[in-house]
């Protein structure tokens, strides 16, 4: 059985603000698989995504060349629980990372941004000359009857507001100038974090919700 | 945990292993910007021996936008810098700050929007904080200049050996500058006469006027 889905992704955005962290929830001791997940998958706006296991995807050969750079068989071994989720959009191709943990019962995926590439295979965002610092997003994984799936994103502005003004306590940086703002707690903070909050509807209120189906 | 740099050479490795000081906050305050007419135009530029186009005007109106609330009340003091090839096409832009700290004066680069860029999904921007890259800018004469790039190496080493206290995190083994703004500005001035600190990286010079 394979009904699960995530990825929708793009659509987010323009709804509510994203808060990310700067670091992964995913460690060698939380991530977990799920036959589930991996497929072809249609978001509630008819766009497709393909969800793979990375050693299923083109990422494959580089899983099996890392003994060659400095990461250690239990790296390789975390790298090979990730799904690489593609799809395509204003012709630009995208792929995420993404990873699966469980907490209390609960599923949440933790997305990464791999690439955004145009039809040159160049990469479209990050240029040469601009510094960026990769972040990650978490969301919260609602399994559907009928190989469907929701992932609920957190409401960025109501986390934001709530980290500010010291209602929850969780590491972060802001800087007021540039309106910058990220969570710097570590993964085991940010996996308390959701064993604390993490079922706190209020916090998705306002936030986006996705649906996926299987494709058929 | 470690990130899987090696997955997608165009994007990490540009990124976050380059060795240029980045930081989360800039390095400047408002009260420390000015504007300096001399940089206006276009700049020939060598970079490890090679040659880099660069062109500085006023941040146009149009662009003001991008910026925030707060950023935007200076950005008249403020320069739109594009990187360009030899073509004259742009590569990238950035939103460039000239702040006088301590008895030097420097460049802060933040990331600036290409139509192109435009176009990218915002939940994936979302994923890429815009953080500042840092220069210390020596005028030569009125059509030449040099920066000296803050070297990321040099203050990796401080802290990994525990002679700088500064805030910062580490990112799969890679650190990230988190430092506010004045403290920023400390270890810049502690060390600002360090030429370990400090390495030449880009001689300019003027290749137009306006």
């Amino acid at each position: 059985m394979r009904a699960f889905f995530f990825a929708g992704v793009l659509l987010l955005l323009t709804l509510s603000s994203c808060v990310t962290t700067l670091q992964s929830l995913l460690t060698q001791d939380n991530i977990v698989t799920d036959d589930r997940v991996a497929g072809q998958w249609v978001s509630n706006d008819s766009k497709s995504f393909l969800v793979q296991k990375i050693m299923d995807s083109k990422f494959k050969p580089t899983i099996e060349e890392l003994d060659r750079h400095d990461y250690t068989k239990a790296d390789s071994l975390f790298f090979t629980k990730l799904y690489a989720i593609s799809f395509r959009e204003n012709n630009l191709d995208y792929v995420w990372l993404c990873g699966l943990v469980r907490i209390k019962d609960q599923y949440y995926l933790n997305f990464e941004p791999r690439e955004c590439l145009n039809d040159l295979k160049k990469e479209s965002y990050t240029l040469e000359g601009q510094k960026f610092f990769t972040t990650f997003t978490i969301a919260k994984l609602e399994w559907k009857v009928n190989n469907g799936l929701s992932l609920h994103f957190l409401n960025g502005d109501r986390i934001k507001k709530i980290i500010l003004n010291g209602n929850a306590r969780i590491s972060h940086e802001y800087d007021p100038l540039f309106d910058t703002f990220v969570i710097t707690a570590s993964s085991k903070e940010l996996e308390q974090f959701l064993e604390k909050y993490g079922n706190n509807e209020s916090l998705y209120d306002g936030g986006l919700t996705l649906n996926f189906v299987r494709k058929k | 945990m470690k990130r899987l740099y090696y997955i997608s050479t165009s994007l990490l490795l540009i990124i976050i292993l380059t060795g240029c000081l980045t930081t989360l906050f800039p390095i400047f305050n408002v009260s420390d910007v000015f504007f300096n007419s001399t940089l206006i135009g276009s700049w020939k530029c060598k970079e490890d021996n090679k040659e880099r186009f660069i062109e500085f005007k006023k941040i146009p109106d149009d662009r003001k936008k991008e910026l925030t609330e707060e950023i935007n009340k200076i950005s008249d003091k403020g320069y739109l810098v594009s990187r360009m090839d030899s073509t004259g096409s742009v590569l990238s832009q950035c939103f460039v700050f000239l702040a006088r700290i301590g008895k030097n004066y420097y460049l802060d680069f933040y990331p600036a929007e290409l139509p192109s860029q435009k176009s990218v999904n915002s939940f994936y921007k979302d994923h890429f904080i815009k953080v500042h890259a840092s220069y210390r800018i020596d005028f030569k004469d009125k059509d030449h200049f040099d920066m000296k790039r803050l070297d990321g190496d040099f203050l990796d080493k401080l802290i990994s050996s525990n002679k700088i206290n500064i805030r910062h995190e580490v990112v799969d083994g890679n650190i990230v500058i988190t430092a506010p703004t004045d403290e920023l500005q400390k270890f810049i001035i502690q060390y600002s006469d360090n030429p370990k600190a400090f390495v030449t990286e880009t001689f300019c010079e003027r290749s137009m006027y306006y």
